[in-house]
């Protein structure tokens, strides 16, 4: 189990955990990664906008 | 006899949404017809008497969720065909060679949610790029976000492996960051 991990790496976890629990390890993993890295810490702010964004449009599907 | 044509005028009213959504779904015009035909003849079927239009709307979405979930099963085979747009990989343009995988460019800082949630072309543009998203990605992926169901479910749906889908969530995500970016967050002008 890897806990040192890229930033292609830590994308892929980071899109999978919006479709899966993550393992403990894993979001270690991240965490400890996103310490060092701008652009992954990044890429995790415009996911969770995403998220909240289709949250959001589910909101107005069903309501409009 | 007139509260039943109201019925029927109501339940036809509403035929384009749910052909919009439909089409959006399953990204075949003949299955979103047959789906919504399937929805407005069970609403027909049944014309209970609805307190409101929104009340009326909230169930025939319902019953399109059903209608378009057996087709997605129904025509499994063709509904996860890909194209070479669905094979495209977009790790290669984002990550580098080298053993560090490193991202090529700093991703764009976009700011608060609320500067774009609270703006309504940021909806009509998220709407466009997932519509415009290759068709298997896209119906895998509003399964998961729209029909709000789990990977098990939509893997027995389709019939297609669990690593199937997440290959084909992880470029549907990906495509979709891209194109908002692009048609959104490269413009922005935050509220």
């Amino acid at each position: 189990m890897k806990i040192r991990r890229t930033c292609r790496d830590v994308t892929r976890l980071v899109l999978e955990s919006q479709d899966r629990p993550l393992g403990a390890l894993e979001a270690l993993s991240l965490r400890l990664h996103w310490l060092a890295c701008g652009g992954c810490r990044r890429f995790r702010d415009q996911q969770q906008l995403m998220q909240q964004a289709m949250d959001r449009w589910r909101q107005y599907r069903d309501g409009d | 006899m007139s509260d039943t044509s109201d019925f029927a005028a109501q339940v036809e009213a509403l035929r384009p949404q749910l052909l919009r959504f439909a089409r959006s779904q399953l990204r075949n015009d003949a299955w979103a017809e047959d789906a919504v035909s399937e929805t407005l003849l069970a609403a027909l079927e049944k014309p209970h008497s609805f307190a409101g239009r929104s009340q009326l709307k909230t169930w025939l979405v319902a019953v399109l969720k059903h209608k378009v979930i057996d087709q997605l099963r129904r025509h499994a085979r063709e509904a996860t065909v890909l194209t070479t747009d669905d094979g495209e990989d977009l790790d290669e343009s984002l990550f580098d060679d080298s053993s560090r995988g490193h991202w090529r460019e700093m991703p764009p800082d976009w700011g608060s949610p609320e500067a774009h949630l609270g703006q309504r072309q940021f909806f009509e543009v998220l709407e466009a790029c997932m519509d415009h998203l290759p068709p298997t990605q896209g119906r895998v992926f509003m399964m998961r976000e729209w029909l709000e169901l789990s990977t098990d479910e939509i893997c027995k749906e389709l019939q297609i492996t669990a690593t199937n889908l997440w290959v084909l969530l992880h470029r549907a995500r990906l495509r979709l960051r891209e194109c908002l970016q692009q048609h959104w967050f490269n413009n922005a002008r935050p509220a």
